[in-house]
């Protein structure tokens, strides 16, 4: 269980920096850094600037991403705020509100 | 509680509040408060510096902070934990390192006639009759004057010596004459020192 789980009914409010892949259930307020992946869930709600090396949204998502590899946004998720990656994907029915940088070197 | 739903990994630092209604296990490293309706497992390699409040708390590495816990606080051999514990179970197991206040009694809903706290406020009445003693002496002599209010002595002593009726307020309060216990928040370093002045006592139940 390498994996960091944030499940559904926590609320963390304050930072969270990582080595590991961050599953997200609950809700965060704050900023989560991480060199690894982050799951937004579709129970989850997270209230904080993000950055990572891949995103994924599935819950609703207030913050700016900042991500290494690639960020998508599915379906189910909701999401405002700067996007700023090499690789977006924005699914069908996502809601997404704010602005998209892929201009970053690597 | 192996199967936790949340796990902060290995690897992971989390700085702030947490709270919720479930079960969580530490592997890495939690800083802040935490609040939990279930119970909070801190593992071998995990390191948490904060206050707690949970159902259960079980304590295999590093705890900082006090705990409260309505079920049970378990120190395991290999613990290191510094800071005050108020749970109606206390286990401190051979092997654990431990540095603090311990307080078995009056927790969450029960009563507070139980005889844990009549055993504590006996001791604490000892040290307030002590306490007040010395200090009311010196202070009776400047305030004889306005000795009318025969009420005012003990109360300006309650904050120093808790009165023996007051002892089962949790043990958030704090409790000034501790010397070791009391900088838990400000010196997170001081596991380590708890290491050093290991306890061993044997497990109770």
């Amino acid at each position: 269980m390498a994996n960091t789980v944030i499940g559904s009914s926590i609320t963390i409010d304050g930072e969270i920096s990582s080595s590991e892949t961050l599953v997200v259930q609950g809700t965060i307020k704050g900023k989560v850094q991480t060199s690894e992946g982050v799951f937004v869930e579709s129970s989850a709600r997270v209230d904080a600037d993000v950055d990572a090396e891949n995103v994924e949204i599935g819950g609703e998502m207030t913050g700016n991403v900042n991500a290494g590899g690639r960020v998508e946004i599915k379906a189910e998720g909701k999401m405002v705020g700067d996007v700023r990656s090499p690789r977006i994907l924005i699914a069908d029915g996502a809601l997404f509100k704010g602005n998209i940088d892929m201009d970053v070197e690597r | 509680m192996a199967g936790a739903s949340t796990v902060i990994a290995e690897g992971t630092e989390i700085n702030g509040h947490l709270e919720g209604g479930e079960d969580v296990d530490v592997h890495g490293t939690l800083r802040g408060s935490v609040r939990l309706e279930g119970n909070l497992l801190v593992t071998a390699g995990g390191r948490v510096e904060a206050d707690v409040e949970a159902h259960a708390v079980v304590i295999h590495g590093i705890l900082a902070g006090n705990v409260q816990a309505r079920d049970v606080v378990e120190m395991t051999a290999g613990a290191k934990v510094l800071g005050d514990l108020t749970a109606p179970t206390i286990i401190l197991e051979e092997g654990a390192a431990y540095s603090g206040l311990l307080d078995t009694g009056n927790v969450g809903d029960e009563a507070s006639s139980g005889r844990n706290s009549s055993g504590r406020s006996s001791r604490d009445s000892g040290r307030s009759s002590r306490d007040s003693g010395s200090r009311d002496s010196g202070r009776s002599s400047r305030d004889s004057g306005r000795s009318s209010r025969p009420t005012e002595a003990p109360k300006a002593a309650a904050p120093k010596a808790p009165e023996p009726t007051k002892t089962p307020e949790p043990a958030k309060a704090p409790e000034p004459p501790k010397a070791e216990a009391a900088p838990a928040e400000d010196e997170p370093e001081l596991p380590a020192a708890a290491s050093k002045k290991k306890v061993n006592v044997k497990k109770r139940s």
